[in-house]
C-alpha cells in the first residue's frame, strides 16, 4: 500500500512537470495552476495530445510562440525580431481558425486587424500592423484578428487569381521582391516552406534552357563555375519563379517608374527586372510571360515529393508541376510531401527546441507529418502531436 | 567495337553503314542471347535508364548499345603524328621537286622573315605545328584541307613534286596518315539512337578556308588574342590577323598575362616599332590606303583609373599627345560610377590629335565588366562607336584623313601603335584587362560588329555543320550550329538552325519563252509573237547592245544564250506552248509525295523516268493504280520526268525535332543541354531552331574534340530517352545529442515576467522594445551568453518595481510583508511540487541570506525544512521587496524552459 501511494505520487509529479513543459514550450509562459491541473488531468488519462491542447488555448501561443515561429520566414535575414507584419498574421489566421494550412501559399486570403487598431491596412506601409503589435490585439480572439482577401480594395486590391496566399502579401514583396530578380523569393520559399536550402537543392543535371540572359555562363573567366554550380540552381529557379513575372516591389524613390513600398502587379506585363542585362549572355532565356515549369519533379529533387496524394484535378486546382501565374506555383510547393514535412520540421524545433536530431525523432516526424495530412493540415495538430512527443519522462 | 576509322569522304553514309552494321550487332547478341544491351546506358553518360524507346519507321535500334570510344590524341601526340607524316613533307627537299627547292620551308619557315607568313613550314616545329593544325587541316576529308586545296590551286606545287596532282597526293596522304595515327576523324557516339555525323572545328575551319570564321576578319590588319601569355620572353603581343606582315607589340612597364587568357595593364603598355606600325598607315590613311577603319576591343577596366588624369588611353595611334591619328580611350572610372569612352579620329574636322572627341558623355556606361568596343571611321559618315553591339552614337559628318588643305589634318605615317598609354611625354595610363583588339581597315557594318561582339571572345568560333541527310531523306540537309570556345574549358553552340545546302527558299519556275518574253518584253513590245515575231537570237543580243533604252535595263544584259533561245521560240509564229512538267507534278504527285521533288519524307523522286513511272501507276498494288494517273500522256509524264531530273529542294518541309543533345567524343555531357527540351517544327529552309546557347565542357580542347547532335525525334523517327527514376535519399542514422532545456528568449521572458508580476505588458513595452535586441533571441542554450542575463534582470527590475510599488493590486493589502513577497515569487515561478524545479526551502533560504547581506535583520528562529528563512525586519522594505523579486524573477527557473 505504501509502495502503491508512493507510485502514483511519483506518477502525479511526472504528469505536472511534463504539462508544465508542454505549456511552456507552446505558450512561453508558466501554466495557472487550475490549467496545469487539466492538462495533468489529460495526461493521465493519456491524452496528451488533449493536454497540449489547453496549452493552446492560452493566447500567447497566438502572439508570442506562433508570431516568432513565422517572424523569420518574412525577412532575407531571417530575423525573430521583425515587426508583425501581413505575412505573420495571416499564417497566425489561418492556424487559429484551423485552416488547411496549405492556403498560405496559393489563396486569396489575408489577415486584419477589425478596426480596433488606429490605422487601417495600408498597401503602402505596415503600420496597421505595427500598431497591432503596440496595442496589444489578442490574435487569439476572432473578433479582434479577423480574415478578409488580398482581392479585397481596401487590402492589396490584387485579382483573386493573381493571389497567392503569403507569398503575395506587402511583406513578402518588400522583403523577397525589391530590386533583384525574383529570385530571392524563391530561395527564401523553398527555404521557409520546403525546407531545403538553394544549395542542397542544386542539380546540375537538369536542362538549363530557361535560366535567363543575365546569368553569366562564364563567371569571372571560367565556365566551370557555371556549369558546376550556377547552373544547379538557376535550372530549377528560373523556370519556377517565371510565375512571378508580373510581381515588383520597389523601395527606392528615385525610381519612379514603379509605385514605391508596395506591391506591384501588371497583369501582362513582364517586369524589367526579368529581362535586365541581356548582354551578360544573348543566349540566355528571355522572359515573355509568367508560364512556370518545375524542372525538379526529375531528377533529385523528386525525393521532394511532389503533388504528394493529390489528384491533379483541375476542377479542384491540381497541380501538374508547369503552369501560368503565381497561385499555381504556390499549390505546387503546398500540395508537395517536402512542404507538410517541412511545417512538422519546424514545429519540432519550435516545441522541442531540437532539429530532429535522432532515428526516432525523424520516424516521428514522419509520423506526424502522416497525421498532418491526415488532419487537412491542421497545423495545431502538429504543435500537439510534437508537444506530446517531446513532454520528457 | 571501335567506330574509328571513317575513310570514304561520304561520312553521312559511311555512318549509316555503322549504325547498321551496330543494329546487326544488336540484333545478333539478341538472337544469341547475350542480353548485353538492355537499358545499360552509355559510356561515361549521365545515368539514364536505357535508350531505347519507341521506333518508328527509323534505323535506329531499340534497346541500349554499348561501345568503345577512342578520343582523338591529346595535343602532344598530335605533334609526334604531325612530326611523322605532314611535317618531313613540307620541310624537306624531295627528289621529285624542282631542284634546289626546300619544299614549303623555303618561303614558311619564317627564314628569312619577310617572307611567307603562316609559318607552318617553320624549324621551330612547335611553331610549325601551331600555324598548321586546327586552322588549315580537315582530317575527315583530308583532300578537302585549306592546305591541299592551296597547292592544288596552282600554288607552287613543284616544290613538293613533279606537279600539282602529285603534290595534292602527297599532302593528302600525309594528312591521312596523322588522321590514322592519331584517331582524329571524329569519335561516332555509341549506342542506338538518332544521331548526326560528326564534326570537329579543324574540319569547319579547314572548309571555310581557316581562321576563326564566326568573326568578320577578312579585313583584318591586326588581331591580338592575348593567348601565348607574351611567348618565351613573356613581352610580345603577337598579332594573329592574317594580312601583312604581323604588328607584334612590345611590353614595357607593369602589366599581368591572366591565366585564363588575356592581358592586364597595371601602368605600362604594349607598343609597335615604326616599321611594323606604317602598315596601318599604309593599309587606311596611306595613298593606297581605304580611308575607312575600325578598332576593335574587348576591355575590362579596372575599378579605379589615375584620379588626376582626364583621360586613360587604351588604344592610341599616334607619336605624342599632341599627334596621333586615332585613339580609343576612357574617360572617368567605376569608382567615381563616371566612366565612358571616348573616340579621336585625326581628320579634316578636327587637328592633330583628333581633338574633336565622339563620346556618349553617360557617367557610368562604360561598365567595369567585360565589355566589347568597336569604333568605326569612314569618310563620308565619319565616326561611330559600338558598346556591346549596339551604336551607341554616330557622328554622321563627313570629313576626310587625307588630301586636307591643312597637313595636320591628315594622317601621319610617322605614328606608333601603342595600346595601354600614349607615345610622348605626358603619360595617360590606362588600367584594366584586354582579351582581344583588332584593327580593320574598313568601317564594320552594324551586323559585322553585332557578328564579332556575338562571336565572344573564347577564341576559335566556327559554324559546325551536323548532317542529319540520312534521318530526314533530303539531301544534305543538316543542322548548324555556332560553336565557340568559351571560357576556356567549355564549348558555346548558338544559333542552331535548319539548313539544307543548295536548298531554295522556293520552288524554281521552270523556264519558258512564254514566262521569259512576258517579264523581259512584253512591257515594250506587247504581246507575242506580235510586232517581234520571226526576231532571233542574233537580233535580239544585238537590240539589248545597242538600243539605249534596252542597254540601261540591266536584267535585259544579264539574259544567257539559252534565255535568248526561249525567246526566239517564243517569238515563233508557230510557237506551242510546252508541258509544265513541274506543275503537272505539283497536281498530280505533291499530294502523296511532298511539295516538290526530294524534299519529302515519303520518298525522293528525282531522277525518275517515264517508264519507271508507268511501272509505278501500273502497279496494282500501290495507291497510284487507283489515282486516275493512267489519263496522263507520254508528253505528260515526259515533262514530269524532265522537270524532277533534278532534286529540287523547297519550302514546305514539315519535320518535327524534338530534344536535342551535343555529344563531345561520344558521350553527351549531362550538364548544360540547353536544348534537351527543344521541341520545333522546321518548315523552311535556314529555319532557326532556338536562340539559346548551349554551353557544354570541353574534354580534351578544340584540338582533338569531336560533336555530334543526338536527337529524340527527328520527323517520323523517336528514340526517346528515359531518365531512371533518382535513388532514395540514404536513410540518415545519425544521433546529435542537444540539450533538452532551452532559453525563452525575448518575448517569452517578457510574456512569462508579466505573468508571474502581474504587471501588464503594456507598463514596460517602452522599455523592453529598448532592451528587445539584447535579451536572448533565440531558444537554444547554447546562444545564451552573460549579457543576455544582464539584460534579464534590467527587465525584472522594471517589472519588480511596479509590482512592488503598487501592493494593492497585486497583493491585496497595502503593506505585504517581505516574507509574502518572497514567497510569492518562489510559488509562482517554481510551482508547487515540480520535480524539474530547484527545492522551495532551499530558494527561501538563498533569499532569506540575500535579505541579510543587504541590510535586513533577522531572529533567525523561522525554520522550513531546515532551512532558515525568516522572519525578517528591514530598514529599507521597498528596496528589500524589489531585491526578493528581481532574484527570483531573474532567475534560471523563469529564463530556462
Amino acid at each position: 500500500m505504501v509502495l502503491g501511494i508512493s507510485c502514483v505520487s511519483f506518477a502525479q509529479a511526472a504528469a505536472s512537470d511534463q504539462a508544465k513543459r508542454m505549456h511552456e514550450r507552446l505558450a512561453g509562459v508558466p501554466p495557472t495552476d487550475a490549467v496545469l491541473a487539466s492538462m495533468v488531468s489529460q495526461l493521465n488519462a493519456g491524452d496528451g495530445v488533449a493536454a497540449a491542447q489547453i496549452a493552446m488555448q492560452n493566447s500567447f501561443f497566438y502572439n508570442s510562440t506562433l508570431k516568432n515561429f513565422v517572424m523569420p520566414w518574412t525577412d532575407s535575414q531571417r530575423s525573430v525580431l521583425g515587426d508583425l507584419n501581413d505575412y505573420v498574421a495571416t499564417v497566425i489566421g489561418v492556424v487559429r481558425d484551423d485552416l488547411d494550412f496549405r492556403r498560405i501559399l496559393y489563396d486569396d486570403i489575408l489577415y486584419t486587424a477589425a478596426g480596433n487598431v488606429a490605422t487601417a491596412y495600408s498597401k503602402t506601409d505596415n503600420i496597421h500592423y505595427t500598431e497591432i503589435e503596440s496595442s496589444f490585439i489578442d490574435m487569439k480572439d476572432p473578433a479582434q484578428l479577423v480574415a478578409t482577401t488580398q482581392s479585397s480594395a481596401t487590402t492589396l486590391g490584387l485579382p483573386a487569381a493573381d493571389t497567392a496566399g503569403v507569398l503575395t502579401t506587402r511583406q513578402s514583396a518588400k522583403a523577397f521582391m525589391d530590386a533583384g530578380t525574383n529570385r530571392r523569393l524563391f530561395e527564401y520559399t523553398i527555404l521557409n516552406h520546403l525546407c531545403i536550402s538553394i544549395e542542397d537543392a542544386n542539380d546540375i543535371t537538369r536542362t538549363p534552357d530557361r535560366i535567363r540572359q543575365d546569368v553569366s555562363r562564364n563567371p569571372g573567366g571560367d565556365s566551370s563555375v557555371y556549369l558546376n554550380t550556377c547552373i544547379g540552381c538557376h535550372t530549377g529557379m528560373d523556370p519556377m519563379i517565371q510565375a512571378f513575372a508580373y510581381y515588383n516591389y520597389n523601395s527606392d524613390p528615385d525610381i519612379t517608374a514603379i509605385p514605391q513600398d508596395q506591391l506591384v502587379f501588371e497583369q501582362g506585363v513582364v517586369q524589367s527586372k526579368y529581362l535586365q542585362e541581356s548582354g551578360v549572355f544573348p543566349f540566355g532565356y528571355v522572359t515573355t510571360n509568367s508560364d512556370w515549369e518545375n524542372y525538379w519533379r526529375a531528377g533529385q529533387n523528386a525525393a521532394l515529393g511532389w503533388a504528394w496524394k493529390e489528384e491533379p484535378n483541375p476542377a479542384v486546382g491540381g497541380v501538374f508541376g508547369k503552369g501560368t501565374g503565381a497561385k499555381s506555383l504556390g499549390r505546387e510547393f503546398a500540395y508537395s510531401k517536402a512542404f507538410a514535412s517541412c511545417q512538422v520540421q519546424k514545429v519540432f524545433e519550435t516545441v522541442c527546441l531540437r532539429a530532429p536530431s535522432s532515428p526516432a525523432d525523424r520516424t516521428e516526424v514522419g509520423r506526424i507529418t502522416d497525421v498532418f495530412d491526415a488532419s487537412t493540415y491542421n497545423l495545431k495538430t502538429v504543435f500537439a502531436e510534437t508537444a506530446n512527443y517531446c513532454k520528457g519522462n | 567495337m571501335t567506330m574509328m576509322n571513317l575513310t570514304t569522304e561520304n561520312k553521312a553514309s559511311a555512318f549509316s553503314n555503322m549504325t547498321k552494321k551496330l543494329l546487326q550487332s544488336l540484333l545478333l547478341i539478341s538472337v544469341i542471347g547475350l542480353t548485353a544491351c538492355g537499358g545499360g546506358g552509355r559510356d561515361g553518360g549521365p545515368t539514364y535508364g536505357g535508350n531505347g524507346g519507341v521506333v518508328t519507321g527509323g534505323s535506329a535500334p531499340t534497346g541500349g548499345g554499348t561501345g568503345t570510344v577512342t578520343p582523338p590524341a591529346n595535343l602532344d601526340a598530335q605533334k609526334a603524328c604531325f612530326q611523322n607524316s605532314l611535317y618531313p613533307l613540307i620541310t624537306t627537299p624531295s627528289a621529285t621537286a624542282t631542284a634546289g627547292t626546300n619544299a614549303c620551308a623555303d618561303c614558311h619557315s619564317g627564314n628569312p622573315l619577310v617572307l611567307g607568313a603562316p609559318l607552318f613550314a617553320s624549324a621551330d616545329m612547335d611553331v610549325a605545328f601551331g600555324n598548321l593544325y586546327n586552322v588549315r587541316l580537315d582530317f575527315i576529308n583530308p583532300s578537302q584541307s585549306a592546305l591541299v586545296r592551296r597547292v592544288n590551286g596552282n600554288h607552287y606545287p613543284t616544290r613538293l613534286a613533279a606537279n600539282t596532282a602529285d603534290a595534292v597526293t602527297l599532302l593528302t596522304t600525309q594528312i591521312q596518315k596523322w588522321a590514322d595515327d592519331c584517331n582524329n576523324q571524329g569519335v561516332q557516339p555509341a549506342g542506338g539512337g538518332i544521331f548526326s555525323s560528326v564534326t570537329t572545328f579543324s574540319q569547319a575551319q579547314a572548309l571555310a578556308g581557316g581562321g576563326p570564321i564566326a568573326r568578320y576578319n577578312a579585313r583584318t590588319i591586326a588581331l591580338y588574342l592575348f593567348e601565348d601569355a607574351g611567348g618565351s620572353d613573356g613581352k610580345t603581343v603577337t598579332d594573329a590577323s592574317v594580312l601583312g606582315a604581323p604588328l607584334n607589340l612590345t611590353l614595357q612597364g607593369a602589366y599581368t598575362w591572366e591565366a585564363d587568357g588575356g592581358l592586364t595593364f597595371g601602368g605600362g603598355k604594349a607598343v609597335a616599332d615604326l616599321p611594323n606600325s606604317q602598315k596601318i598607315y599604309d593599309n587606311i590613311g596611306g595613298p593606297a590606303g581605304t580611308r575607312q577603319y575600325s578598332i576593335e576591343a574587348w576591355v575590362k577596366p579596372a575599378d579605379a583609373q589615375v584620379a588626376a588624369e582626364a583621360a586613360y588611353q587604351m588604344i592610341t595611334y599616334g607619336f605624342s599627345h599632341s599627334s596621333s591619328n586615332f585613339s580609343m580611350g576612357q574617360i572617368g572610372d567605376q569608382a567615381n560610377a563616371n566612366a565612358y569612352v571616348r573616340f579621336r579620329n585625326r581628320s579634316s574636322r578636327t587637328g592633330a590629335n583628333g581633338n574633336n572627341n565622339l563620346q556618349r558623355t553617360v557617367a557610368g556606361s562604360l561598365p567595369n565588366t567585360l565589355t566589347h568596343i568597336v569604333m568605326t571611321f569612314d569618310e563620308a559618315t565619319g565616326r561611330k562607336i559600338y558598346q556591346d553591339g549596339n551604336l551607341i552614337i554616330d557622328e554622321n559628318v563627313a570629313q576626310t584623313i587625307r588630301g586636307d588643305a591643312t597637313a595636320g589634318n591628315n594622317w601621319d605615317n610617322t605614328h606608333l601603335l601603342i595600346l595601354g598609354n600614349e607615345a610622348g611625354n605626358r603619360d595617360l595610363n590606362w588600367k584594366g584587362t584586354m582579351r582581344l583588339m583588332a584593327i580593320h581597315d574598313v568601317a564594320l557594318t552594324p551586323e559585322q560588329v553585332k557578328q564579332n561582339f556575338n562571336a565572344s571572345i573564347g577564341g576559335e568560333s566556327v559554324t559546325l555543320t551536323f548532317d542529319i541527310s540520312e534521318h530526314t531523306s533530303i539531301p544534305n540537309s543538316a543542322i548548324s550550329m555556332v560553336a565557340t570556345e568559351y571560357g576556356g574549358n567549355a564549348y558555346l553552340f548558338s544559333a542552331a538552325q535548319f539548313v539544307v545546302t543548295g536548298g531554295t527558299s522556293s520552288i524554281p519556275v521552270a523556264e519558258n519563252g512564254d514566262l521569259l518574253y512576258a517579264t523581259n518584253c512584253q512591257g515594250c513590245h506587247g504581246a507575242a509573237p506580235g510586232v517581234r515575231a520571226g526576231r532571233t537570237v542574233a537580233q535580239i543580243q544585238a537590240a539589248i547592245a545597242t538600243v539605249p533604252t534596252m542597254q540601261a535595263i540591266a536584267s535585259l544584259q544579264a539574259l544567257t544564250v539559252a534565255q535568248l533561245t526561249l525567246i526566239e521560240a517564243r517569238l515563233d509564229p508557230n510557237y506551242v506552248a510546252p508541258v509544265d512538267g513541274l506543275a503537272l507534278f505539283q497536281t498530280n504527285c505533291a499530294g502523296c509525295h511532298g511539295p516538290a521533288p526530294g524534299s519529302s519524307i515519303n520518298g525522293t523522286l528525282a531522277g525518275k523516268t517515264v517508264a519507271e513511272i508507268d511501272t509505278a501507276i501500273a502497279d496494282t498494288t500501290k495507291s497510284m493504280n487507283t489515282a486516275g494517273l493512267e489519263t496522263l500522256t507520254v508528253a505528260e509524264k515526259t515533262a514530269i520526268s524532265t522537270a524532277i531530273a533534278t532534286p529540287v529542294q523547297a519550302t514546305g518541309y514539315n519535320i518535327q525535332f524534338d530534344n536535342i543533345r551535343v555529344g563531345v567524343n561520344g558521350t553527351i555531357p549531362p550538364v548544360g543541354q540547353a536544348l534537351k527540351n527543344l521541341s520545333v517544327l522546321v518548315t523552311t529552309n535556314n529555319q532557326a531552331l532556338s536562340g539559346l546557347g548551349v554551353v557544354i565542357p570541353q574534354s580534351g580542347g578544340i584540338a582533338t574534340d569531336s560533336f555530334y547532335l543526338e536527337f529524340e525525334r527527328i520527323g517520323a523517327k523517336q528514340n526517346v530517352v528515359v531518365e531512371a527514376n533518382p535513388a532514395p535519399p540514404a536513410a540518415d542514422n545519425s544521433v546529435v545529442v542537444i540539450p533538452v532545456n532551452g532559453i525563452r528568449n525575448f518575448d517569452q521572458v517578457n510574456d512569462t515576467m508579466s505573468v508571474l508580476t502581474g504587471v501588464p505588458k503594456s507598463a514596460t513595452y517602452s522599455s523592453f522594445l529598448s532592451l528587445k535586441s539584447q535579451l536572448p533571441s533565440s531558444n537554444s542554450i547554447m546562444t545564451f551568453v552573460a549579457s543576455n542575463q544582464v539584460v534579464v534582470m534590467k527587465h525584472a527590475l522594471d517589472y519588480c518595481t511596479r509590482m512592488v510599488d503598487d501592493n494593492n493590486t497585486y497583493f491585496g493589502t497595502a503593506n505585504p510583508t517581505t516574507d509574502q513577497i518572497r514567497d510569492l515569487g518562489v510559488d509562482a515561478i517554481l510551482g508547487n511540487g515540480l520535480v524539474s524545479q530547484p527545492n522551495r526551502d532551499a530558494v527561501r533560504g538563498d533569499i532569506y541570506s540575500l535579505l541579510t547581506a543587504t541590510g535586513c535583520t533577522s531572529s533567525g528562529t523561522d525554520v522550513s525544512g531546515g532551512v532558515v528563512i525568516g522572519p525578517l525586519t528591514c530598514a529599507d522594505l521597498r528596496k528589500a521587496k524589489v531585491t526578493a523579486c528581481i532574484a527570483v524573477l531573474s532567475s534560471a527557473p523563469t529564463t530556462l524552459y
